[in-house]
This record gives structure tokens, sequence and C-alpha cells, in this order.
């Protein structure tokens, strides 16, 4: 039996009443006593269970820490028996009743059981909210493996086996695979995303497979989204993969396995694959660009001239040692994997709050300028001068085109097309301009380097882009057109804009961690203001 | 089963041993938070160096109580609440309590079923809401030293109670 002071001391610990003068006492006592340490642990155990159980993060019915399900066993098992008998009585009824071509079927249809895990293989999963169609036509219950899209205005939330919800965003393409004897439910996501709260089930993890990676969880609250890079690449971010996968993680952990890598997660961290720039297999052939090197375009903002003057970057004649060390700089920098993150998540991520492009943008401006430092330390002064020259003259180019345009007779602004047709006429001449005056300003061997550099630009844009990303999404992609047979017929001729959500009609809180379910922090009690003297215990239980 | 398959189902069993530990020794609960997830990455990390042969409970306290005092070791902004020594006499605590059936959510379920409602009225307020004694007070119209003692009595009664309970029907 614990003496009074050491309980107290505990109990006072626990309630963060302890003092610093009682917290050394209960020091020096659990030290000391084996009897107290022992006193100590059970209760932060009772006291650490209590609140598990009822901020509802673990029950017995979603065992974990220490708990041996027995009982919760059984208890499933008589359950899963009702359930079975529940599924062979009235399946065959529903099945030819109600269920359409589509996989739509009544929402009061019985759960069933597969590999232990109920879920519902047999009868569908109900969609809780939102709309989902499946080969095209709009349903209320999704089977196992039917191809699945998000449709309408606002996420759809369907429910997966073992109680896990899946809140999926606008246009998301998947295929809910049934439970297998390692998993309580897999859900393939072809595109798009959404969040996902999957109840603590210690024997059965809940995966996500995608083409970049899988997810996998035993319990958590997290989110996972699968973006198309297709035509999102710029001057700031170039993309190795057509998909990119973006995780984080709202309470729990998750286990992700990307080519190459397996890292964990936990709660409030995410991260994002795929996002990884362009290897340079040979450095020596490499040549960085022109934004890297300290070309400017309009505006004096830092830009990639080789766009406009192909094989400007090789007339810096820059030995395959600088080649490295500015490989390396921007690695540090702008290909940092922090500001990728950051971009990709404003640039991908079609519920991108304004907040979040902004903090992008800063970090990207702040990359560009460590860089520019940087790079300014590996070019000679030749170099920089040559760099600062070209500057000037292809931006004396600019001016000259830009003055003789605007005394031209510009065609009306309404005829789009002869619009088009005229600047991009006024462009290829300020590009041929700028040419013209860079070339003139070079000796014979920058020459020489600048059109070699050009020939191997040009060989490098005529090649044929990503084939073997393209290879590689082949089946992603067949897959996600599968997904839109019926409905989307003619997907290829929509505009990308089409499979993208409605931003504006995103609510932003989806992205969110939900903040009412964290738990407030324990605000320290005043003690100051408590009263000694016990005058309405007898109130309290 | 794969690694992190094996992972996960272990660490999950241990996981309120880890948050009571941490609980103990770390005051803030935002801190709390912080270095559980801390000593879960850690012990994925560390998770080729487990020995099969002996408990995972065991093993991830003492990756969790090196990490803390690791961590906390010299940081005067974060002060542990307990001494180097008495960390390492609460994880021979819970060693010794490993040795026997721990009782678990089952049992704590079945004592708190057991509890008048106006209990666990006060044990939702201070643990579901974490609500601080001074709201809890005005609620029951009580000091908040009287809010104070009835949550030790809970403890200290739901404490005996699962005891009870795990004697009665085995380690839940």
């Amino acid at each position: 039996m614990l003496d009074d002071r050491s309980e107290d001391l505990i109990q006072r610990h626990l309630e963060h009443l302890a003092t610093a003068a009682d917290l050394a006492e209960l020091d020096r006592l659990v030290s000391e006593r084996s009897e107290v340490a022992d006193a100590l642990w059970e209760a932060v155990r009772v006291d650490t269970l209590l609140t598990l159980h009822l901020q509802g993060i673990v029950s017995a019915e979603t065992p974990a820490a220490g708990l041996k399900p027995y009982g919760v066993q059984w208890r499933r098992l008589v359950w899963a028996i009702a359930a079975t008998a529940a599924v062979l009585l009235v399946a065959p009824i529903l099945w030819w009743s109600l269920q359409g071509p589509t996989g739509k079927v009544a929402r009061d249809a019985v759960p069933s059981v597969r590999h232990g895990v109920p879920g519902y293989g047999v009868t569908g999963h109900p969609v809780v909210s939102g709309a989902v169609e499946v080969e095209g036509t709009r349903a209320t219950r999704v089977l196992d493996d039917a191809p699945l899209r998000v449709v309408g205005d606002r996420p759809a939330v369907i429910e997966l086996a073992g109680g896990t919800r899946a809140e999926l965003a606008v246009s998301t393409a998947a295929v809910i695979r049934p439970p297998d004897n390692r998993s309580r439910q897999v859900l393939e996501l072809l595109e798009g995303g959404g969040r996902f709260r999957v109840p603590r089930q210690a024997d059965r993890p809940f995966r996500i497979e995608t083409c970049s990676g899988s997810v996998t969880t035993l319990g958590t609250d997290f989110e996972v989204n699968l973006w198309s890079t297709e035509g999102k690449g710029d001057q700031d971010m170039s993309f190795r993969s057509m998909f990119v996968l973006a995780v984080a993680v709202v309470t729990g952990m998750v286990h992700v396995e990307v080519p190459g890598q397996t890292l964990v997660l936990s709660a409030g961290s995410q991260k994002v694959f795929g996002a990884e720039p362009e290897k340079q297999k040979d450095p020596g052939k490499w040549l960085p660009s022109g934004d890297m090197l300290g070309f400017t375009g309009k505006g004096g903002e830092p830009f990639a001239l080789e766009r406009s003057v192909p094989g400007v970057a090789g007339a810096l004649e820059l030995t395959s040692e600088q080649k490295q060390k500015i490989g390396a700089a921007a690695a540090e920098t702008i290909q940092s994997e922090k500001v990728r993150a950051a971009v990709v998540l404003a640039k991908l991520n079609p519920n991108a709050t304004q907040l979040q492009k902004e903090e992008a943008q800063k970090l990207v401006a702040e990359a560009r300028g460590k860089l520019r430092q940087l790079v300014g330390t590996i070019l000679t002064d030749e170099q920089k001068k040559l760099v600062a020259d070209i500057n000037t003259a292809a931006e004396q180019a600019r001016r000259e085109v830009s003055e003789s345009a605007q005394a031209e007779q510009a065609p009306d602004k309404h005829d789009e097309p002869a619009t088009k047709r005229w600047r991009k006429e006024v462009h290829q001449r300020m590009d041929a301009l700028m040419q013209k005056r860079i070339v003139a300003m070079l000796n014979p061997a920058q020459q020489a380097a600048f059109e070699q550099a050009a020939a191997a630009q040009a060989a490098a844009e005529k090649a044929p882009k990503g084939q073997l990303k393209e290879q590689d999404k082949t089946k992603q992609l067949d897959a996600v057109k599968q997904t839109d047979a019926v409905k989307r017929p003619d997907k290829d001729k929509q505009p990308d804009k089409a499979k993208q959500p409605d931003k504006a009609k995103q609510p932003d809180k989806a992205k969110q961690p939900d903040k009412a379910k964290q738990p407030d922090k324990v605000k320290q009690p005043d003690k100051a203001k408590q009263p000694d003297k016990v005058k309405q215990a007898d109130k309290l239980p | 089963m794969t690694e992190q398959e094996d992972f996960l189902r272990q660490f999950l069993r241990c996981e309120a041993d880890l948050r009571a530990l941490v609980g103990a020794v770390v005051r803030d609960v935002h801190v709390r938070e912080d270095v559980y997830q801390e000593i879960a990455l850690t012990l994925w990390q560390h998770f080729d160096r487990y020995d099969p042969s002996r408990p995972f409970g065991a093993w991830a306290r003492g990756v969790a109580a090196k990490k803390l005092l690791e961590r906390f070791s010299g940081d005067r902004r974060l002060p542990l609440v307990l001494s180097p020594d008495a960390i390492l006499k609460l994880v021979e605590a819970a060693d010794r309590s490993e040795s026997q059936p721990a009782p678990g959510f089952e049992a704590l379920e079945h004592c708190l079923g057991k509890l008048p409602e106006k209990s666990r009225r006060l044990l939702t307020l201070r643990y579901s809401q974490a609500q601080p004694l001074a709201a809890i007070a005005a609620e029951f119209r009580a000091t908040q030293t009287a809010v104070y003692q009835a949550l030790s009595r809970l403890r200290r009664r739901l404490r005996d109670c699962m005891q009870q309970y795990l004697a009665a029907h085995g380690g839940v």
C-alpha cells in the first residue's frame, strides 16, 4: 500500500498541479523506492488509457496498446456470422431486383465479410455523400473492382471495409479492391485523391496503391493525392515523373513505399514524391539553364534565355567543374526538396490556398537569391561580364523590336487569331535580333561553343519527349480512361481543366487537419486561485 | 507479413505505454506529441536492430527513454519533469509490469460503465474535452480542490477496478 504523500504527489503530477518542490520530492521517491515507481507507472498508464479512450483515439473495438482482443474477436465473430447469414438470405433478392448494370444497389444492403473483414464486396460500398459514377452512370453504391470517378462539384464520401471513410475529391478516379488475407481494403488511386479516416485495427492494414507508390496504415487520418504533372512544368519546376504523389498525415502514422524509398510519416508531416528534378547523367554535357547563370528576361527577372536564344549558355564556356558546382548549388537551393515540395503543392494542388501559393513564391525567390550568390562565386569575372553584356544586348534588342512593333498597325484586338499571329511574329523578330546581337559580341571560341550548345539543344528538343515516361504511364492512363469510358468518350478532346476539381467550389477545410478534433491544449489551472478548503466535495463523485 | 506491417502491429500494441512514459516526463501537451512522433520514427528507423526474441515493448521503452534523455538534456526551456535516474526507474517499473498482463481498453470500458453518470461526465470534461479544473469546477459548482480530489479518487477507483477485472478475465 502506497503512503498518502506519495499518492498525493502522483495525483498532483497528473493534474499538472505539482510545484517544483513536489516534483523534486516525487523524483527522489521514484528513484529510491520501487513501489513509488510502480505506482507512478500504473497511474500514468491509467491516465493515458483514459485520454486515448475518451478522446476516441482508441477503444476496445479498435485494439491497440497492450490489448489482447479476445473479447473483441469473439464479438466480431458473432457479428460476422450474423452478417454472413443475412447476406446469404438477402443478397440474391437484392442482387436480381436492385442491381443495375453499373453495380448500383439499394442503400440498405447488408455489409459482407471477407477474409474476416466486414466489407461491402457483395453489396457495394455506400456513397454516403457526393456523386460518384461507375462506367459513366451515377451509383449510390460501388462494387469492388469497379472503376469509379467522383463527379459533381463537391467531394464524395464512400464507406470502405472496416469503417474506413474515404472523402474523395472531385474528378478522382479510383478502384476499390476487395480485402485479402493481408489488407482490410486496398484503394487503387488512379488520379486525384482525398482524405482517409481509417479506424485503428492492429492486424489489418489499409493500403492505397498508386502508380507512384503505396501508402499503408493500420489506422489514422491522412490525405493522399496523385496529381498529374502533364503540362504543369515551367521554368520554376520541371517534372521527372508524370504523376506526383503527395501524402499528408493528420493523426497517427503511415508507411510510404515509393521506388527506392520506404519511410514512415507521422502526424503533422507531409511529403511529396515524384517531384525530384531531372537527373543529369553526364555532368560534362549538361548545361545549366540560363536563369541559374544570371540571364534575365523582361523586367530583369531570372530567365532561361536559351528559350529565345538557343545555345546561349554555351557561350560562357563553363568547365566541367563549374557545371558540377552549379548543379550542386541548384540542388541546394531552387531544387531542394523543401522548395520543390512547396512549388508542387502550389502548382498541382487544385485546392492550394493563396497563402500556400504566396509561401511557395517566397521560398522560390529566397532560393533564387541564394543561388545567385553561389553562382557568383563559381563564375569567373570574364564569364560574369559576358552574362551582363548578353543581358544588356538582349534587353536592347527587346526594346528596339517592342518600340518598332508599337509603331506598326496592330491587328484588331478582337480578331484573336490575327493578334496571336502578330504577337508570335514580334517575338520571333525579337529572338532573331537578340541572337544576332549576342553572336556579334562573342569571340570565335565562344561562337563555336555557342553553336555546339545550340545544336545539342535542338537535338534534345527534337528527341521524342518522355518516351520512357509514356511507357510507364500507359497502364495508368488506360485505367483512368477506363473510368471515363462511358462518361467521357472524347476525353482527349476536352480541355485539361475538365479533369481538375472546381477549385472555387472545393471546401478549404477538406485539405486542412480537422482542428476541432484535435485535443485542445490542456490548460494549467491557476493554482493561486485554488481555494484550499474542500467545501463542496460532496457534490462531486 | 512485411517488415512494416510487423512493426506497426508491435508498435501499436505498446502505443499506450510509450505515450504514458512520455506523458510522465514531459509536461507540455504539444511537446509530448512531438516527442512521441519522434520516438515512433526512431523506432521505425532502428527496427532492424530489434531482437525479436526480446519483448518489443521493453525495447521500445528503452529507445524512448534514451531519446527523451538525449532530446531534453541541457534544454532549459523544456525541462523534463523527472531526472534521468527516475526515468530509468520508471522504465524498470514498466518492464516489471509487463511480466504480468496489463489492463487495457476493454477493462477500462467495463469499469467506466460501472461509474455513475456524474463521474463519467467529470472524466469526459477532464479527458475528452480537456477542460481546465476551473471550468469543470464552475460546471459542477464546486471548488477546484474538490474537482482535483474527485478526479484523484476516480483514477484510483478505475485502477483498482481494472486490476480486479484483469484478475477475473485475464489480460484484457
